[in-house]
């Protein structure tokens, strides 16, 4: 009896270092985690330490399209590029929440895809489970999400940090590029013509009610706030999301600008690198053009 | 014919068939005791004996067989009729 | 529920408690929990099946009575019961499997005659496990037929055999005689048995959540898609399939053993190191081995006595029937059948120069020689993902498809990110190691140490490994659609 009583010991008391070592160690590399071009690098820079003069936030197309280094240059201000793939409306919500905590942005620009406003096929915190406990506008997310078993679950180190353990790792080995601000320049030249879609897009409410939050607070703490539909070969018409989009921002008096209908672009494919994506030139000449938006909305009064 | 004759010739083949002159067969021997003796040789090895001692087998009697010992039995038994 | 999942271990752990407590000292008591737990078990798996699940079981106690009555007096009245649980039982897997694949394949060679033919195939969903258990329920009234054993008289152990709930999913396929015999004595608590179920446990878990989901994310984005890819991802799909698909396959039997285990119930292996036969024959031996085993008793076997005086014809013709049986037995598609055929001719072709390689390998001495088995087994493991690439392709036009890329050359493989594509790589080289230290014995050992605390400890550093690695809503395992 005595020798399972110490084998069980041993067994959970070692599961429980492995567990205790794995949390530490990621919190660790999190908080002190280097500036790359990578979606977690990206999220933890938005939720934890950017103060930056204008941010910007959206999916994967904003990631790729807005170049904060010519920003910069042309306005004088500093500005970060928090963009990143495979989130909703919500994880913007709490990131908006999170940066007006920190400090008060001159100017947020919101870069809105159809995808960020969709219903979530599954888990949408999946790649951001690692950060529970770190930050408490995601935590609070997180804990409306899910059932009291899984918050349980999400106490463990191992846990917590299922799967994302390899972008964790990757935060460590990739180049460390800060002089980025976040934003990923895309090689390559894309040669087919654009696409038009004729689907209907509807807004999930719980994403729309996000948005509305994300007004909300911009509007509160007194932020400029602009909602982009940057370059894209994937057009969409009639009543569309970049249609969707133009009649939601004139009712919510935000301004909105479509670039996607733009000539100038989408019967460029050279400027972009696949259907959605600008390349780093096609990214540099967008930018350039949009600093004079940037430039007139600051002249605004809020 | 007596049964040990026919064991001693029933061993002989099973030498033969399988290559390997080392098989020593028992009343109680099945073919999880010999290396060579599988799904494929099986049917050899029962073409061989029916060859040998001019007998034709039931495939039911031979899937009834569970060990040497009754594959014998049934020798001796169409032997006599 | 599968066995990697909260709520399996939710409703195991009070079957485990009553049977070592309450039920311990009555085998009778026991059989009862299993049978319940068993049913309940398949119920939540798909509760619509149960009464298939009850009504074959039923029909088939009461036909094995009657095979054993008649079968000193009456053999040609036990034949005929044989037959007709044996035909029930193909019919019962005809209906539900292939009745909708019959229909089609009709309509298409219908409509390539030119004949316009308006069908309609029925709503039939497959009952889970179905392949599993009327295989046992024919085994068990053959063996009866063939005097290997006597019919159950016990309708609560026969119904507990037949629905066992660690194997009745996904198998193994357990032989009746040795598995009744356990469920007549009442089983005791075994602490031995016990950590070794857990061990069997973990490990498959390991194999299914760190190998095998993780591995199919790169196999799925190639196979799907495989028209966008160059050879060399194809290729390192294929290869990594194979690695996939064992370990998915027996990751699940590991776990059924395993949970049977710590019940003190055996069950027969499924696999015992496929990837070191050092020929097709030899991995068909080494392979889903109740599957074969099964197979080789109640089809190649009867098939060959039957052809046996045609000589090699007989034999060849007997395989392929064979092969083709376990490439239909996988499912209504064109492409098992095609899997079965691929496998029926290497093995067909094995069969004609086996006595010549014997000949090659005693002139040269190489029967001992390390490299040349090596070479062996690394030929036999590209004919095998070979078969793994008709087995996965959706059709046999994808197939087709699949290798005319070919043709795009050998580029810079398909990596959408290379960390995740570098991590496929530690549990797969694991999972390798261990089998490989298995088939050679070496003296390395981590579960089965002779010092307790090495057990302790990496039995704890896996199951860490499986929460910070296992994929938790990896996909149905690929074998429950069998």
């Amino acid at each position: 009896m005595k020798k399972k009583i110490r084998f069980i010991a041993l067994f959970l008391v070692t599961l429980a270092c492995a567990d205790f070592l794995v949390g530490a160690s990621t919190k660790l590399i999190i908080e002190h985690a280097p500036q790359t071009q990578y979606n977690l690098s990206n999220t933890i820079q938005t939720l934890f330490h950017q103060k930056s003069d204008i941010l910007i936030l959206g999916a994967s197309r904003a990631h790729h399209s807005f170049y904060p280094r010519v920003i910069q240059k042309e306005t004088g201000l500093t500005c970060f590029n928090g963009g990143r793939s495979g989130v909703k409306m919500d994880y913007f919500d709490l990131c908006v929440s999170s940066y007006l905590k920190r400090c008060t942005p001159k100017l947020i620009i919101l870069d809105i895809s159809s995808d960020m406003m969709e219903a979530p096929k599954g888990d949408q915190f999946k790649n951001l489970r690692c950060l529970y406990g770190m930050c408490e506008p995601l935590t609070e997310a997180m804990d409306s999400a899910y059932s009291p078993m899984e918050r349980l679950k999400l106490h463990s180190g191992l846990y917590r940090n299922n799967r994302v353990y390899n972008e964790v790792l990757q935060l460590c080995l990739s180049k460390q590029c800060p002089e980025q601000c976040g934003f990923q320049p895309l090689d390559g030249e894309y040669q087919t013509p654009y696409v038009i879609s004729t689907k209907p897009f509807t807004a999930d409410a719980v994403r729309l009610s996000r948005l509305n939050n994300i007004a909300r607070l911009c509007r509160s703490h007194k932020v400029r706030l602009v909602i982009t539909y940057a370059p894209t070969l994937r057009l969409t018409t009639r009543n569309g999301v970049s249609q969707w989009l133009d009649h939601y921002c004139k009712t919510k008096h935000i301004p909105f600008y479509d670039y996607s209908w733009e000539k100038k672009y989408y019967l460029h494919p050279e400027l972009f690198k696949d259907e959605v994506h600008l390349n780093s030139h096609g990214a540099e000449i967008f930018t350039y053009e949009f600093i004079s938006v940037i430039n007139a909305n600051l002249k605004k009064r809020i | 014919m007596e049964r040990s004759d026919i064991f001693k010739k029933v061993n002989e083949i099973f030498c033969d068939e399988l290559d390997n002159d080392d098989i020593v067969l028992t009343d109680e021997t099945t073919a999880d005791d010999v290396e060579e003796w599988d799904s494929l040789s099986h049917v050899q090895l029962i073409v061989a004996i029916e060859k040998a001692f001019g007998i034709k087998f039931t495939s039911n009697e031979i899937l009834s067989w569970n060990n040497v010992g009754e594959l014998i039995d049934s020798i001796e038994k169409r032997l006599k009729e | 529920m599968t066995i990697n999942s909260l709520a399996f271990l939710l409703f195991f752990l009070p079957v485990f408690v009553l049977y070592f407590s309450v039920c311990r000292k009555h085998a009778n008591w026991q059989n009862v929990l299993l049978l319940i737990a068993s049913y309940f078990f398949y119920a939540y798996a798909n509760w619509k099946a149960v009464p298939i699940l009850l009504v074959s079981t039923i029909v088939t106690y009461y036909l094995g009575v009657g095979i054993q009555r008649a079968r000193e007096d009456n053999p040609r009245k036990a034949s005929l019961l044989t037959n007709l649980g044996v035909w029930l039982g193909i019919l019962l897997l005809l209906y539900f499997k292939y009745l909708n694949f019959f229909i089609s394949s009709f309509e298409d060679l219908f409509t390539a005659m030119g004949f316009h033919v308006s069908h309609h195939t029925f709503k039939i969903i497959l009952p889970v496990g179905i392949s599993f258990f009327t295989f046992k329920l024919i085994s068990y009234l053959v063996e009866i037929h063939r005097r290997k054993m006597d019919a159950e008289r016990d309708f609560i152990r026969f119904a507990t055999y037949v629905a066992f709930f660690p194997t009745i999913l996904s198998g193994p396929i357990d032989r009746p005689k040795a598995f009744l015999k356990q469920l007549a004595t009442a089983h005791q608590m075994n602490w031995a048995d016990i950590a070794e179920g857990c061990k069997r446990v973990l490990w498959g878990m390991f194999k299914k959540m760190c190998v095998a989901d993780v591995i199919c994310g790169y196999t799925d984005a190639v196979f799907n898609n495989y028209a966008h890819h160059n050879a060399t991802s194809l290729t390192i799909a294929a290869v990594l399939y194979s690695f996939q698909l064992y370990a998915d396959f027996s990751g699940y039997s590991d776990m059924a053993i395993g949970v049977g285990r710590i019940l003190g119930i055996r069950s027969l292996e499924n696999f015992r190191l496929p990837f070191f036969a050092v020929n097709i024959t030899e991995y068909w031996k080494r392979w889903h081995m109740t599957l074969t085993s099964w197979l080789t008793d109640y089809v190649f076997t009867p098939l060959n006595l039957k052809f046996r005086n045609l000589g090699m014809w007989g034999l060849n013709l007997a395989v392929m029937i064979n092969l083709l049986a376990i490439g239909a037995w996988h499912g209504a598609n064109w492409t098992f059948i095609l899997f079965g055929f691929y496998h029926g001719c290497c093995l067909i072709f094995n069969n004609l120069i086996a006595k010549r390689r014997k000949l090659f390998e005693k002139a040269h001495g190489l029967k001992k020689n390390t490299a040349y088995r090596y070479a062996r087994i690394a030929k036999m493991f590209l004919f095998v993902t070979f078969g793994n690439i008709i087995f996965r392709s959706n059709t046999i036009t994808d197939f087709l498809g699949y290798l005319s890329q070919y043709s795009s050359g050998f580029l810079y493989p398909y990596v959408a990110q290379r960390v995740t594509f570098i991590m496929y790589f530690p549990p797969l080289l694991l999972m390798l190691f261990k089998d490989w230290k298995d088939e050679e014995k070496f003296n390395i050992h981590f579960f089965h140490s002779p010092k307790w605390y090495v057990q302790a400890v990496s039995m704890a550093l896996l199951l860490a490994v499986i929460l910070l690695e296992g994929e938790f809503n990896g996909p149905q395992f690929i074998y429950f659609q069998f």
